[in-house]
């Protein structure tokens, strides 16, 4: 499967997904400013963090600049700490954003000048969209393998529809959650007649073409 | 109406025959390899793509799909699916069966990029990222 990505690119939505998904926090100063520790958190100066689920020093939850970074920590540039941490908190770059899958019925096959407007959403009793998450759990989207020549990273969760209905669906698109932004679609190789009591089970992968 | 279901249209050798059809059709790049989703024309026997949409040229239009294992688990080639005059995959009716056109690209003659967005069908243009212009 290659997956069409009409309004990013392939690269800069792989680096988003993977690499924006952030780490775990295990310290966060009661100071001005206050610092964060994150193991190896690979983060620049002049980044910006969304941090949040911090217990205790509840001010570093969040979005800030990183400045005076260190192999393990981080200072969040401007915000003064509130109380003494006490557990948890994870960080990611500001600007990732969920994805949302929904399925399609339209007769058409994706092509690149496509908006999230060109498709036809199902309408099935029982349908819901389903959201992918893009943030901190390297389970999402684990980091990609090589195989046979192509890169891909396969979400780490099966996406499940029971219909209570009848509608054929031809594929699925993703877009972002706040954005609405187109980021890939994609036909099944034929499409899929559901019915009353079928059980619809995809699962989404990133590939590089 | 029953399930749809994907089969060929047309064999891939008319194409040579109909490849005389189109006056001075431009090459393909040097070294073009089609990408997943990409806008292509082709010369192909127009008996059997009744209702395909042509660019200019004359020649047929459609989208390049690459293969692969899709998100169901279903396995599918390299292919070309030919569109209609409003984009969407084209189709024919047989008996009660709905077929949609599906074509090996390596068997197209005259496969190239589509490089003239008048050459997309309008309907899949009302719906075109604004600014998008067709790339090799």
């Amino acid at each position: 499967m290659s997956l069409l990505v009409p309004d990013v690119g392939e690269v800069e939505l792989l680096a988003k997904l993977l690499y924006g998904r952030g780490k775990a926090i295990t310290g966060a100063t009661n100071a001005n400013p206050i610092v964060i520790t994150s193991n190896s958190h690979g983060l620049s100066n002049s980044d910006r963090v969304v941090v949040s689920d911090v217990g205790g020093n509840t001010a570093a939850n969040t979005t800030a600049t990183v400045a005076n970074v260190a192999s393990n920590t981080f200072e969040l540039s401007g915000v003064a700490g509130n109380g003494a941490y006490t557990s948890g908190g994870s960080w990611s770059l500001s600007g990732v954003e969920n994805g949302t899958l929904k399925l399609r019925t339209d007769g058409l096959t994706p092509a690149e000048s496509d908006t999230a407007g060109t498709y036809t959403e199902a309408t099935f009793t029982g349908y819901v969209t389903k959201t992918l998450t893009g943030k901190y759990a390297a389970a999402n989207w684990p980091l990609p393998t090589t195989s046979t020549g192509t890169t891909s990273s396969t979400y780490g969760t099966t996406l499940t529809w029971t219909p209570t209905s009848s509608q054929t669906v031809t594929g699925y698109y993703v877009v972002g959650a706040t954005s609405g932004t187109l980021w890939w679609a994609e036909n099944f190789a034929s499409s899929k007649s559901l019915s009353n009591g079928d059980t619809l089970s995809l699962t989404a992968r990133l590939q590089m073409d | 109406m029953s399930e749809q279901t994907i089969e060929p249209v047309g064999d891939p050798d008319d194409a040579d025959a109909a490849a005389g059809d189109v006056t001075d059709a431009p090459a393909a790049p040097a070294g073009w390899r089609p990408r997943n989703g990409q806008w292509v024309k082709f010369s192909f026997d127009p008996a059997a793509l009744v209702g395909g949409h042509q660019a200019a040229d004359g020649r047929f239009v459609g989208v390049f799909q690459r293969g692969g294992v899709d998100a169901l688990g279903q396995w599918h080639v390299d292919r070309v699916k030919p569109v209609d005059g409003d984009g969407l995959d084209l189709r024919r009716l047989e008996g009660t069966q709905v077929l949609v056109a599906e074509l090996d690209p390596a068997g197209l003659a005259d496969l190239s990029p589509v490089l003239d967005r008048a050459d997309v069908p309008a309907a899949r243009l009302a719906t075109a990222r604004p600014g998008w212009v067709p790339l090799p």
